[in-house]
C-alpha cells in the first residue's frame, strides 16, 4: 500500500464494507465502481447538479465532491438502500404516482435529496420543499412534477408513521 | 485528479506539523471548494498532501461568550443558517451562509472555508482538460486576461496585483460587516483585515500553516438590525454578481452605528466606512440611505464590461439598509 | 372504440417507473465490464491550429497504456488540423484514469497557430478567415424553393424549382400592397447548448467477433446501421445497447461517418475495442460535454407587411445560422416554421425566407429541441409584438387573427419531397383563449408607456408551431407485438425513450387496441439485436409516426386473436369484442372466453402459444391523405401558445416571480401526466433567457468561459414556475386517436415571449438574448 492508498471502512446501505482505495478518489467513485452501486450518478463533477447526492447519516451530501476517505467509519445510504427486498420506499411510490421522474438521471439523487428533508421536517411547505432541493438540478426539469412527489410522500409516510406509532 | 497523501488530523496543532512539512499541502475543512480545485488542477504547484479536519470534533460548536458569538471552524454553513442564536445574534450572517451555493453543499462547508476560498475567475479556474490551463497573471502570466477579456463579473474596484477576480464568499462581506475576528493557530485578525486577494493559493493573510481556528462574530444587541443581500442570475448553486452586508443600530429613531460591506464587487470584501458614517446622527429615512448607498459606490472605477455592476450594487445595498429599518 | 377509452387518456404509471426511481435504470456509463479500459483526451488549444510536431512515443511506452490515437493511426478521426478550442487532437487509451492522465502529459505536441473566427460577424467580415480552406463560411441553404401554380382545387402548389430563397409570391409587390410595414433587424440568438443531464458517452465491446456499443442514442438502429459501414462490420455483428439515454432533447443523435459531426466519443471508444479487442470506455466529462453537446444560435432579420386591420400580407425573412466548424446544417429548414410557410400560412400570400449557414472557430452546432425553429419563433415573433404596436392592436388578437388553422396549407414542410400539404390541425386559438384567461391579460396588460416605478409588470405572448417527423421514405419507422396465452402482450419497439414517455403511451394503445389492462404489457426496447426497426425519435415524431405500427402491430394480433375466437365460440369475427381480457359476443355478452380458451393451451403439441403482429410504418400512412389521395397530405404539427409573466427590477436589472403558462393542443393528451411533464421543458427557455445560457468564449484565445455547470446554468427549483394547460381539440386525422405531438415544442416560442415581456415592462427592445442585468439595465439607459 502508498502512501495514495488507503483502507476505508464505510456502511453502505447497513452493509459494513472495508476496501482499499486510494487517496484521491471520492465517494462516487467507490460507490459506483467498487462497490457497484450504479444508482448513484455523476452529471457535472463540480457539486452543481445533486445527481450524486447520497445521504451520510442522515444528511444530504454530494458523493462526487466527497472524498471517499472522510466516509471513514460513517454510514451511507444510497438509492439502492431506498427499497427493501419487493416494495419501493413511500417517496419512490410518491415518485411514481407523481411523474417524478422524466429521463430519471436525476432521480435518485433528487429522492435522496428528499428523504434528507423528510427525515427532519415530516411536514414541509412547498417553499421548505424548493429550498431543501434546490441543489438538484433535473434538466428535464420536471420540477412542479418533483415538488408534488415530494408533498406527497411527506403525506404517506406521515400516515404510515402514525399507523405504525 | 492527481494523486496525493491523505491525513486526517486529530488536533489543528497536527494540523499544522502535517502542513508545515509538507511542500504544499492544502487544508480539507469542507473540502467542497478544494475538489474543484485539485479537479481542475488550478493550481501550478501540485498539492502534496491534503490535511482533513473532519476528525476534529471539538472544532464544531456555535456558542455565546459575552457578547460574542463564537462559531468552531468546522461548523457548517446548514448550521450557521439554522442556528438560532446567529439569526438572532447576527440576521445577516445565517442569511448569507443560506445563500451560499446549494443545500448539500451547505450541509459539508464550513464558515472557515467558506472566506478561505478560491475565487471563481473563469481565466483562473479554466479547466486544464480543454486545451490546457490559461496562463492569466496568478499563473505566471503577464495580464490579468480578463482585463482585456470578459470581465463582466469581475472587480469594479480594481485590482490587487493586477488580477481583478472578485472575492467570491458570500458569508465574507457579512463577516466584515459584522465586525467579526477570525481566529487562527497563530492569532486573532480582524475580518477586515483578513483578506488580501493576493496572498496563496486562498487570497488571505493566512501563513504556510497557519489555520483558521474559530470565528467570534459581536452579538447584536437590541435595537441592532442586520441584513443580507445576494444578486445572481440563478437562484440556488450560484456564485453572486453582488452581495451586500449592512448593520444598523437605531437608537431612539437615530442611527447610533452602522456598518456596510459588499461582496462580488471586489478582490477583498469590500466595506465603505464613508457610506455608514453618513447615516449615522439622523434617521433610517430613504434620503440618507441613497446618498449611503451613492457613498459606496462613489469609488467605483468599473471596467468596460462591467459598469452596470455600479447600478446593480447602488440599488441593492440601499435594500439592504432599507431591511434594517 | 370511440371515446370509451380504458387506457388512453389515463395517467397510468410509466412503464420502467420503478427502475428510474430505484436506481437500477442503467444507463450507459452504468455498465461495467471487468478490465474496461479508459479514454482520455488532449483538446486543442488554440481556435485554428496545424499540429507542426507530434511524438507519442513516451505515452506508448508507459505501462498501462494501451493504445494511443492520433491522426497518425486514426485518420477517419483525427486531424492534423484543429478547428475548435478542444478539437482532439490525441486520445488515450489506458487501464485506468491515472495512468490515462499521466500518459497525456507525456505526448509532445506543437502547434501553428492560424488565424481563427469567433462569431458569425467575424466570420461574415470582408477577408475574414476560412474555417474550413477553399470554402467559404458563409454558405445559402441548398435545397430553397420557390413554389407557384397552385392547384385551385385541393389549394397546394403544384410547381417548384430552385430559387435562392425559399417561398412564393413575390414580397416586393406584397410590401408594396401593405399599409403597416415592421422590420426587427439583428436580432441575436445567442450561441447555447443543448442541455443532457447524463454526458455523452459510448462503452464498446469487440469480443469474438462481435461489436457491443452500451451508449445512449434516438436512433439505435440508424446509428448501428451507419456505424456497422464505418467500422466494415457486418450490420449482424454489431448490436446497439440503449436501455436508458439521460435526457438528450436532440442533442444524442451520433452520425458515425461525419468527422464534423461531434461523435467522436463513439468512434473512439469503438476503433480502440477493435484495434485492442477488448472493453473501452469513452466518456465525456462535464466540461467535454458542454464542449462537445451540440449548440445552437442564429442572427435574423424578419420583416412583415400588414393590411390595417391587421391582417398578415407579407413576410422576409432572412437568418444566418452558426455552425461552428462542422455541425448540423439542416437544422436552418426549421427557422421557416415560424414564417408565412406555416405558422402564419393563413394570410401570407407573400413570403421570403432566406437562410444561410456560417462556419466559425467554434465548436459544432446541431439542432436541438426545437431543431432551428426556436431561431425562427424568436425572431418572427419579436416582430409580430412590434407590428401590434404599431397597428394598434391587441398582441393576442393579431395572432388570432393570422395564425395557421387546420387545412391550410404548409409550403415550408420538406421541400425535398412535397411541393406542400395540409396542416392537419392547429387549435392556436383556444390556446390564445386559455392564455388570455388565465393570466387574466384583459385587466392586466398595459401598454409600457402607462408604467413607472422600480418595479414594471410585463406580460408577453408568442405562439408557435414546430414540425413532428418527416414523413417519408428512409423514415418508416416499426412494431411487434406478440400475444400470450396467460392474456400478456409485449411489445417489441426500438422507438427511443428519453424521458418524452413514449414507452408508456405506446403500451397504453397495446392495451387499448387489444382489450386487456396495461399493466399485463411488456416492453422490449433496449437493444438492436433484439427489436426491429424504429426510426430517430427526433422532431417530437414518437407520437404520430410510432403510434402507427404500434396500433396497427396490436390490431393485427386483436384480428387474429378474435379469429381464433370466433372458430370456438362458432359466431363471425365482427359480432366480437375485447374487454378486461374478457372476449365476448357483442350481442350475448354472457358468452365469453379467456384469451388463453381463444388460442387453445394445449401445451407443446397443441394450441397457439403466441399471437404476432407487425407493422411496419412506410409513411404516410392512408389515413394522413385527404380523402385517401395520394400527394395531398396532411402534416400534424406541435403547435401553441406560451404567456411570460414577470416583473423587471429596473434599478438591478433582474427579473422577479417569473412565470410561464404554455398551452398546446395536443388533440388528445393520451397520458396527460406525461404532456404535462413535456410542457414543464419551457423552462429551458428561462434559462436561456435570464440565466445566462450563452457559450462565452474569450475572444482573443477561443476559449469556451463557462463551459461548466456554475458559470452556464440549468434552472434550479427556484428560478421560475411554469403552468401547464392541456387543450384537446378533438378531429387530427394524422394520428389513430387523434393526438398531435408535444415535446420540443415548449422551448421554441420562450425566448420571444420573453423579449415580449421585457419590452411591455421596460418599453424598450433588447434584440440580444440572454435577456441578462448587464443588457436590461443599459437598455434603461442607466449603464
Amino acid at each position: 500500500m502508498s502512501a495514495s492508498e488507503k483502507i476505508l471502512s464505510l456502511t453502505v446501505n447497513g452493509e459494513p464494507k472495508r476496501l482499499l482505495v486510494k487517496t484521491h478518489w471520492m465517494l462516487s467513485r467507490v460507490l459506483r465502481e467498487e462497490i457497484h452501486h450504479t444508482g448513484t450518478k455523476e452529471a457535472c463533477g463540480e457539486g452543481a447538479c445533486g445527481a450524486c447526492t447520497v445521504l451520510m447519516g442522515e444528511k444530504a451530501v454530494l458523493a462526487c465532491m466527497t472524498l471517499a476517505l472522510e466516509a471513514e467509519g460513517k454510514s451511507v445510504e444510497t438509492i439502492e438502500g431506498l427499497m427493501s427486498a419487493k416494495n419501493p420506499h413511500p417517496i419512490q411510490e410518491a415518485w411514481m404516482e407523481e411523474f417524478g421522474a422524466q429521463c430519471g438521471f436525476c432521480s435518485p439523487g433528487m429522492i435522496m435529496s428528499a428523504k434528507a428533508l423528510l427525515l427532519r421536517n415530516p411536514d414541509p411547505t412547498l417553499g421548505e420543499v424548493r429550498e431543501a432541493m434546490a441543489g438538484n438540478i433535473c434538466v428535464c426539469s420536471n420540477y412542479e412534477h418533483i415538488e408534488a412527489a415530494v408533498l406527497s410522500a411527506a403525506r404517506k409516510m406521515r400516515e404510515d408513521g402514525a399507523q405504525n406509532g | 485528479m492527481k494523486p496525493f497523501n491523505y491525513i486526517q488530523a486529530n488536533s489543528l496543532v497536527e494540523a499544522g506539523a502535517i502542513l508545515a512539512a509538507s511542500s504544499n499541502g492544502a487544508i480539507h475543512s469542507g473540502g467542497t471548494d478544494l475538489m474543484g480545485c485539485l479537479r481542475d488542477r488550478i493550481w501550478m504547484d501540485e498539492v502534496d498532501v491534503v490535511v482533513s479536519l473532519s476528525g476534529i470534533a471539538q472544532l464544531k460548536y456555535i456558542r455565546k461568550e459575552g457578547d460574542a458569538i463564537k462559531i468552531g471552524a468546522m461548523t457548517t454553513l446548514t448550521e450557521i443558517a439554522t442556528s438560532s442564536l446567529v439569526r438572532e445574534g447576527c440576521l445577516m450572517l445565517a442569511d448569507a451562509a443560506r445563500a451560499t451555493a446549494s443545500p448539500q453543499l451547505r450541509n459539508v462547508g464550513t464558515l472557515a472555508g467558506n472566506i478561505c476560498q478560491e475565487n471563481r475567475c473563469w481565466y483562473y479556474r479554466y479547466s486544464y482538460r480543454i486545451g490546457g490551463i490559461i496562463e492569466c497573471v496568478r499563473k505566471g502570466g503577464k495580464k490579468c486576461l480578463a482585463v482585456g477579456g470578459d470581465h463582466r463579473y469581475h472587480s469594479i474596484f480594481g485590482a490587487v496585483k493586477k488580477c481583478v477576480a472578485v472575492n467570491p464568499s458570500d458569508t465574507a462581506p457579512a463577516l466584515v460587516a459584522a465586525g467579526a475576528t477570525i481566529i487562527t493557530t497563530n492569532r486573532e485578525i480582524p475580518a477586515v483585515e483578513f483578506f488580501t486577494g493576493e496572498n496563496g493559493k486562498c487570497s488571505t493573510v493566512l501563513e504556510a500553516g497557519e489555520i483558521v481556528r474559530e470565528i467570534s462574530v459581536p452579538f447584536g444587541g437590541e435595537g441592532t438590525k442586520s441584513a443580507f443581500k445576494k444578486v445572481a442570475l440563478r437562484k440556488s448553486i450560484d456564485f453572486a454578481i453582488v452581495t451586500s452586508a449592512a448593520s444598523v443600530l437605531v437608537d431612539d429613531g437615530v442611527v447610533a452605528r452602522a456598518s456596510i460591506c459588499l461582496g462580488g464587487v471586489a478582490v477583498t470584501p469590500h466595506p465603505s466606512s464613508e457610506a455608514a458614517a453618513l447615516l449615522i446622527g439622523g434617521p433610517l429615512s430613504d434620503e440618507r440611505i441613497a446618498k449611503a448607498a451613492d457613498a459606496a459606490l462613489a469609488g467605483a472605477k468599473p471596467l468596460k464590461g462591467n459598469r452596470y455592476k455600479v447600478k446593480m450594487a447602488r440599488a441593492i445595498i440601499a435594500d439592504t439598509l432599507a431591511e434594517c429599518s | 372504440m370511440a371515446n370509451n377509452f380504458k387506457v388512453l387518456g389515463k395517467s397510468v404509471h410509466q412503464k420502467t417507473a420503478l427502475e428510474r426511481v430505484n436506481g437500477s435504470a442503467r444507463y450507459y456509463s452504468d455498465f461495467q465490464i471487468p478490465g474496461t479500459l479508459v479514454t482520455r483526451f488532449i483538446r486543442s488549444p488554440f481556435p485554428k491550429a496545424k499540429i507542426s510536431r507530434l511524438d507519442t512515443t513516451a505515452a506508448e511506452t508507459l505501462p498501462g497504456v494501451e493504445l494511443v490515437m492520433s491522426y497518425k493511426n486514426f485518420p477517419q478521426t483525427f486531424r492534423d488540423t484543429m478547428h475548435y478550442v478542444g478539437e482532439q487532437v490525441v486520445a488515450v487509451v489506458a487501464v485506468d484514469e491515472d495512468i490515462a492522465e499521466e500518459a497525456l502529459e507525456l505526448v509532445d505536441v506543437e502547434y501553428r497557430e492560424l488565424p481563427a473566427v469567433l462569431s458569425i460577424e467575424e466570420a461574415l467580415a470582408p477577408d475574414a478567415p476560412e474555417v474550413f480552406e477553399g470554402e467559404p463560411n458563409c454558405h445559402d441553404w441548398e435545397l430553397h424553393y420557390y413554389l407557384s401554380e397552385k392547384d385551385p382545387e385541393s389549394g397546394l402548389w403544384t410547381k417548384k424549382e430552385h430559387a435562392n430563397f425559399h417561398g412564393f409570391g413575390d414580397v416586393e409587390v406584397g410590401f408594396a400592397e401593405s399599409d403597416v410595414i415592421v422590420e426587427a433587424k439583428g436580432l441575436k440568438y445567442a450561441y447555447t447548448k443543448s442541455p443532457a443531464m447524463n454526458p455523452r458517452g459510448a462503452l464498446a465491446h469487440f469480443n469474438s467477433g462481435k461489436l457491443t456499443v452500451y451508449t445512449h442514442s434516438q436512433g439505435m438502429h440508424h446509428e448501428k446501421t451507419v456505424l456497422a459501414g464505418v467500422l466494415g462490420l457486418n450490420v449482424t455483428d454489431v448490436n446497439y445497447v440503449c436501455e436508458y439515454i439521460g435526457s438528450s432533447f436532440g442533442g444524442k443523435i451520433a452520425e458515425p461517418s461525419d468527422i464534423n459531426h461531434p461523435t467522436h466519443y463513439l468512434i473512439v471508444a469503438c476503433l480502440a475495442s477493435l484495434e485492442l479487442s477488448k472493453p473501452v470506455r469513452c466518456v465525456y466529462t462535464r466540461e467535454e460535454e458542454m464542449l462537445c453537446g451540440w449548440s445552437r444560435g442564429s442572427l435574423s432579420d424578419v420583416k412583415i407587411g400588414f393590411k390595417d386591420d391587421g391582417t398578415l400580407h407579407a413576410i422576409s425573412y432572412d437568418n444566418w445560422m452558426e455552425m461552428g466548424s462542422g455541425g448540423d446544417k439542416w437544422t436552418i429548414k426549421n427557422s421557416l416554421l415560424a414564417t408565412g410557410t406555416t405558422l402564419y400560412s393563413r394570410n401570407c400570400k407573400h413570403m421570403r425566407g432566406k437562410l444561410r449557414y456560417v462556419h466559425t472557430n467554434r465548436f459544432l452546432s446541431c439542432g436541438w429541441q426545437g431543431y432551428g425553429a426556436p431561431e425562427g419563433h424568436y425572431g418572427v415573433e419579436v416582430a409580430m409584438d412590434m407590428a401590434a404596436e404599431k397597428l394598434g392592436i391587441d398582441p393576442i388578437e393579431l395572432r388570432r387573427m393570422n395564425h395557421m388553422r387546420g387545412g391550410d396549407i404548409d409550403a415550408g414542410y420538406d421541400p425535398l419531397l412535397y411541393k406542400s400539404c395540409y396542416i392537419s390541425s392547429s387549435g392556436i386559438s383556444e390556446c390564445l383563449d386559455a392564455l388570455e384567461k388565465r393570466s387574466e391579460w384583459k385587466s392586466r396588460w398595459r401598454h409600457p408607456s402607462e408604467k413607472s416605478g422600480r418595479y414594471r409588470e410585463g406580460l408577453g405572448i408568442a405562439i408557435f408551431c414546430m414540425g413532428a417527423g418527416r414523413p417519408g421514405p428512409g423514415n418508416n419507422t416499426s412494431a411487434e407485438v406478440k400475444l400470450f396465452p396467460d392474456g400478456t402482450a409485449k411489445l417489441y419497439s426500438a422507438l427511443a425513450e428519453m424521458g418524452q414517455g413514449q414507452h408508456t403511451v405506446q403500451c397504453q394503445i397495446v392495451a387499448e387496441v387489444l382489450g386487456i389492462p396495461y399493466k399485463k404489457i411488456g416492453l422490449v426496447w433496449q437493444e438492436t439485436d433484439s427489436t426491429p426497426w424504429a426510426s430517430i425519435a427526433a422532431s417530437s415524431i414518437g407520437t404520430w409516426l410510432q403510434s402507427w405500427p404500434t396500433y396497427e402491430a396490436a390490431h393485427e394480433v386483436r384480428r387474429q386473436l378474435l379469429a381464433l375466437a370466433a372458430g370456438v365460440l362458432g359466431v363471425e369475427v365482427e359480432k366480437l369484442d375485447i374487454e378486461d381480457s374478457v372476449i365476448f359476443v357483442k350481442d350475448e355478452p354472457s358468452r365469453t372466453l379467456t384469451i388463453g380458451e381463444a388460442m387453445g393451451t394445449l401445451g407443446i403439441y397443441g394450441g397457439t402459444h403466441e399471437l404476432i403482429g407487425y407493422y411496419s410504418h412506410e409513411v404516410p400512412h392512408p389515413r394522413c391523405l385527404r380523402d385517401g389521395k395520394p400527394g395531398q397530405l396532411y402534416i400534424p404539427k406541435e403547435k401553441g401558445a406560451q404567456l411570460v409573466s414577470l416583473v423587471v427590477d429596473t434599478e438591478t436589472g433582474m427579473c422577479h416571480d417569473v412565470k410561464v403558462i404554455n398551452a398546446q393542443d395536443v388533440g388528445r393528451a393520451l397520458n396527460p401526466k406525461i404532456v404535462e411533464g413535456q410542457f414543464l421543458n419551457a423552462r429551458h427557455g428561462v434559462e436561456n433567457a435570464l440565466l445566462g445560457s450563452d457559450c462565452i468564449v474569450d475572444k482573443k484565445s477561443g476559449r469556451l468561459l463557462n463551459g461548466n455547470w456554475i458559470d452556464y446554468k440549468p434552472t434550479s427549483f427556484l428560478d421560475c414556475d411554469i403552468d401547464p394547460i392541456i387543450i384537446e381539440k378533438p378531429g387530427d386525422p394524422t394520428h389513430p386517436f387523434g393526438a398531435t405531438a408535444c415535446g420540443e415544442g415548449a422551448a421554441c416560442p420562450t425566448l420571444a415571449a420573453f423579449s415580449n415581456a421585457i419590452y411591455n415592462a421596460i418599453g424598450v427592445r433588447i434584440k440580444e438574448t440572454p435577456f441578462t442585468p448587464d443588457k436590461i439595465l443599459a437598455a434603461l439607459g442607466k449603464v
